[in-house]
């Protein structure tokens, strides 16, 4: 069952389109990593999941029920961590906890002992008599947590979660993600570095100036970002491919361009055997792709799609 | 939404506000007392004052009383002037002999006073009583005058102490000494000295119509005869309470026991014997030498505050050892003017200086709290963690706008109850329910509709943006719109005869045309309530109707516009 269903949302600011027919879904037990650039529109996409923002087109359904048309309800299944939350900071925090709860049903009593329990689970014991003026962005971001999980919705939405924090707090929040996929949620985590959602991510979505470039797996993802050469040979044929598969994994890329990826041996080791056969090489290129490279040359692929 | 007023706005700056309001409250009550206590109006009082000519002693007595002859706390400042009768009867001889002009007479009269004695005395209950010996000697050959500075909550009223003016004392020649005395009850009164009485009284018939005695006539007396001499007024205060107003010197200090006539009495003798008075009379009270109110359990008057007789006969009577003293009094029924007091404090409330004062000042506060529930979050982009609830965007809209509605109900409520409360405190005059409820919708409608626009403009703009917006709107509506009015009237019309009539009437029509103008509409009909009407001219103008129309579209309408742009507005900064 498709749980978080984003179905092509398009939103426009004044004449900038932020996004452009957006679709993708987040299923249970899975954490899709949402990563762009900053301005990619990742912050809209989930500002119109989690039904704070109306879609100029398109819709977003939660467990099934549509954050346009039924959106009391899809609200109450997924949590949200924004990038930088905002409250009305002159609440001390149990009192803003209390208020807020009090829109899913609970009296004030129970209110009270949940945020309690909550706010003391996220480390923030200390800080419940506090005005959430004073919070730092580590404890506002554990605060909305707190607040997310007052009915501990099947779904969730990290934005941008890991930002600014220390690594106390990003360790937290890696684990955390992980923990709510283990409890079967579906969780979107969004990040505008591709490395921070390794490790966590079973899959990745990619977007690009309000528009999906690419969908992969965590396992894609790491695979073609592994290191590769890129061999221009005289003539290339089924021969020279079977001769590279000795080697690696050899991707025909364009006329005489060669892709090995994951190469066994060294390049001289390759060139010399070609060669040896008959090759003639052109030039060798050794292309050590991180997982950023992996990015940007997506984004450069899109724009040069684009063009 | 009751929910949302409790826990998510009732914040301090809220409470603060509801404070702020009770404050203004209880001080308009006190703004009110204080216009009302300076504004010149004449006061009721029972007087009693006499000066021993032979000790110097003087003593002055009063109960001050408000317009429903309760007594009233206040303060009396006192002063005594004494003038040598023997220069004054050598004067109007000389004035009658041609010996010298009116104008020199004028002249030497004015000199004759001499100021004995001056003091003041408070009191909180009313009742003011002083005795000291005088510093100064008073001989029997000379008279006496008491001028009275008098300020209750309901006015103040001043005599200026001239030769001409002053309430004259009266000399009671007991043996060889000689008692300056006064006596005086408010209204038309009517004095009567003590005797000493057989077994009969002698009653004077009932007037076949009412006349109006002239009470300045028993000040010619020039010397009283008998024991005592006693003031009575008769006061019809409403169909269910009378009093009955005495002051009173006895020579002898004993008590008096008050008859007055019953209303059903019908063939009275003119010679009536002591023993039978009880069928014509009812025992009401008894007295002393002094003020004294006695409260009467009957009702004097028919429909129409029309009273059952004109007057009534008031006997006094003691019965000491073998001795019966006597005071006949007839007794005009005065009749009071009905709630009174209220009638004043009700008048104040709807004048300048009344409640509209804070028609410019509430919404201010309205516009601060339109800035806290909508336009301070919105600009941070705090209300977006708040829809992000299980709530829809019409219901975050709604809940705000009821829970500023609630608070606005609440202050207003707040604010008529302390001024009510402070004013039942501070006068006694406890506010009639349809009262409060024209006054409280007037400025709780007037409020409610700011309150809209201004959630409107918060839709519109937010944060500072907003404080810009609403306090122009504030501004234009609150400060300047009288003046506009005045601006366009006088630029067309000109000045003419009857442009104070015309500037009312503008005024009232373009009332239709503010979120504030239903106060003025409420504070007219609570005016035409109170019985102080209105102009035809201005009368033709208002309707019912157009009142209930201006308010519910100032009320609805930014509501709803507001509400069409707020369902697609991006609550984000």
């Amino acid at each position: 069952m498709l749980v978080i269903e984003i179905a092509s949302v398009s939103k426009s600011f004044g004449k900038v389109r932020a996004l452009d027919a957006i679709s993708f879904a987040v299923r249970n037990g899975e954490v899709v990593g949402y990563v762009g650039l900053n301005g990619a529109g990742k912050t809209t996409t989930i500002r119109i999941a989690v039904g704070v923002l109306p879609p100029d087109s398109g819709d977003v359904r939660i467990d099934g029920y549509s954050v346009t048309r039924d959106k009391k309800r899809a609200s109450g299944l997924v949590g949200w961590v924004p990038e930088l939350p905002i409250f009305e900071s002159e609440f001390k925090a149990l009192d803003y906890f209390v208020y807020l709860a009090g829109y899913y049903g609970l009296s004030a009593s129970e209110a009270k002992r949940l945020g309690g329990e909550l706010l003391e689970e996220f480390g923030l014991r200390d800080a419940m008599n506090r005005k959430l003026a004073t919070f730092s962005q580590g404890m506002k971001k554990r605060f909305a947590l707190a607040v997310s999980m007052i009915n501990n919705p099947p779904n969730f939405i990290f934005d941008e979660v890991l930002n600014g924090l220390d690594p106390q707090g990003i360790a937290f929040f890696r684990e955390l993600a992980v923990r709510f996929k283990k409890q079967g949620k579906a969780v979107l985590f969004s990040s505008h570095i591709l490395s921070e959602v390794e490790g966590i991510a079973d899959r990745v979505v990619f977007i690009h100036k309000g528009k999906i470039i690419g969908v992969y797996s965590m396992e894609e993802v790491k695979h073609m970002a592994r290191p590769a050469l890129e061999i221009t040979v005289t003539k290339l044929d089924s021969n020279v491919l079977k001769l590279l598969e000795r080697f690696g994994e050899p991707y025909t890329e364009s006329g005489n361009r060669v892709l090995l990826r994951s190469p066994r041996a060294d390049s001289s080791a390759v060139v010399a055997e070609l060669v040896k056969n008959g090759v003639g090489v052109l030039e060798v290129r050794r292309e050590e792709k991180s997982l950023e490279e992996f990015f940007f040359s997506l984004i450069k692929r899109a724009e040069g799609g684009e063009l | 939404m009751l929910y949302d007023f409790k826990r998510g706005v009732l914040r301090v700056s809220v409470l603060v506000t509801l404070a702020l309001f009770v404050l203004a409250g209880v001080g308009m009550a006190y703004v009110l007392v204080a216009v009302m206590a300076t504004m010149p109006s004449s006061q009721n009082q029972v007087l009693y004052s006499y000066i021993d000519t032979s000790t110097g002693e003087f003593k002055l007595e009063a109960v001050l009383l408000d317009p429903e002859l309760r007594p009233v706390g206040g303060e009396v400042s006192y002063t005594l002037g004494c003038y040598n009768k023997t220069k004054l009867r050598q004067l109007e001889d000389g004035l009658r002999l041609g010996k010298i002009t009116p104008e020199e007479y004028q002249g030497e009269f004015e000199k004759l006073l001499r100021v004995v004695d001056e003091g003041s005395v408070r009191s909180a209950s009313g009742r003011v009583s002083l005795v000291k010996m005088l510093s100064e000697a008073v001989s029997r050959d000379y008279g006496c005058k008491l001028y009275l500075n008098i300020t209750t909550v309901y006015g103040t009223s001043t005599q200026a102490v001239r030769m001409g003016l002053g309430q004259e004392y009266l000399p009671l020649e007991i043996g060889n000494k000689t008692i300056l005395t006064l006596v005086s009850t408010p209204g038309i009164p009517s004095i009567s000295s003590i005797e000493v009485a057989g077994e009969s009284i002698t009653i004077a018939p009932q007037p076949t119509h009412a006349t109006t005695p002239i009470t300045v006539t028993m000040f010619q007396v020039g010397e009283l005869k008998g024991f005592g001499v006693v003031s009575a007024s008769l006061y019809a205060v409403s169909y269910e309470k009378s009093v009955l107003l005495i002051a009173l010197h006895s020579s002898v200090d004993t008590e008096f026991t008050v008859y007055i006539e019953r209303l059903n009495a019908s063939d009275m003798p003119s010679e009536l014997s002591l023993s039978s008075i009880e069928k014509y009379f009812e025992r009401v009270g008894v007295v002393r030498s002094g003020v004294s109110i006695v409260e009467l359990d009957v009702n004097l008057l028919r429909a129409m505050l029309v009273p059952v007789k004109p007057s009534l006969n008031v006997v006094l009577l003691s019965r000491k050892g073998n001795t019966t003293m006597l005071a006949v009094a007839r007794a005009t029924t005065n009749v009071l003017q009905t709630e009174y007091a209220k009638k004043v404090i009700s008048m104040q409330l709807a004048g300048p200086t009344g409640v509209s004062m804070f028609i410019t000042f509430f919404p201010v506060v309205v516009l601060y709290l339109v800035y806290i529930y909508v336009a301070k979050p919105r600009s941070q982009g705090a209300l977006e963690f708040v829809l992000a609830r299980p709530i829809t965007r019409f219901e975050l809209y709604i809940t705000r706008l009821f829970a500023g509605v609630l608070v606005v109900l609440t202050a207003t409520a707040l604010f008529y109850t302390a001024l009510v409360l402070a004013i039942y405190f501070l006068t006694g005059v406890l506010l009639d329910l349809y009262s409060f409820v024209l006054l409280f919708a007037g400025l709780a409608l007037a409020l409610i509709a700011f309150y809209s626009l201004c959630y409107l403009l918060s839709v519109l703009t937010s944060g500072t943006r907003y404080l810009v917006a609403s306090i122009m709107t504030y501004i234009v509506f609150a400060i300047l719109w009288p003046l506009l009015v005045y601006l366009v009237i006088i630029s067309f019309k000109g000045f003419t005869l009857s442009l104070a009539e015309e500037l009312a009437k503008a005024q009232y029509i373009s009332y239709y045309f503010t979120p504030l103008g239903v106060h003025n509409f409420m504070q007219y009909y609570y005016l035409v309530y109170v019985g102080g009407g209105q102009s035809p001219a201005i009368e033709a103008v208002i309707s019912p109707w157009l009142v209930g129309i201006s308010t519910a579209t100032w009320i609805i309408a930014p509501v709803a516009i507001g509400w069409l742009l707020f369902k697609k507005a991006n609550l984000s900064s």
